[in-house]
């Protein structure tokens, strides 16, 4: 996870401003996190969704 | 374990916001008393503390489930 918003937000700042590289590396961290899903975070998820219904 | 997994996405989401725009934040949040650098190191705070919110995570997990593990054995 840290590697993750590591180069999620440290890419983005190296060339952007402070507001667009945060919402750039937000932008980054999520799509990288749906793209690669960790099955942990999967099964994480599908529980707190099953809790909830 | 699955709260443990959700948590760290979030910490490492408010860490890299907060390392980056961290003191606009402080200052729309606390207000104008805490602009400058003072917010921005308060922002930093965040993310200085990440790691004790990671190892505290992972010290959460564990010891619930070594006692989870000992009750079973018992």
């Amino acid at each position: 996870m840290s590697a993750f918003a590591l180069v999620a937000f440290g890419l983005p700042s190296l060339v952007l401003p402070d507001i667009p590289a945060a919402a750039a590396g937000l932008v980054l961290y999520l799509g990288s996190l749906a793209v690669l899903r960790p099955r942990g975070l999967i099964d994480a998820w599908r529980y707190v969704r099953a809790l909830h219904h | 374990m699955h709260a443990a997994w959700l948590s760290l996405a979030l910490i490492g989401a408010a860490s890299g916001v907060f390392a980056l725009v961290g003191g606009r934040v402080m200052h729309i949040v606390l207000g104008s008393a805490f602009s400058g650098q003072v917010g921005r190191d308060l922002g930093h705070l965040v993310v200085y503390l990440a790691p004790w919110m990671v190892a505290s995570v992972a010290f959460s997990v564990t010891s619930r489930s070594c006692s989870s593990s000992s009750a079973r054995a018992s």
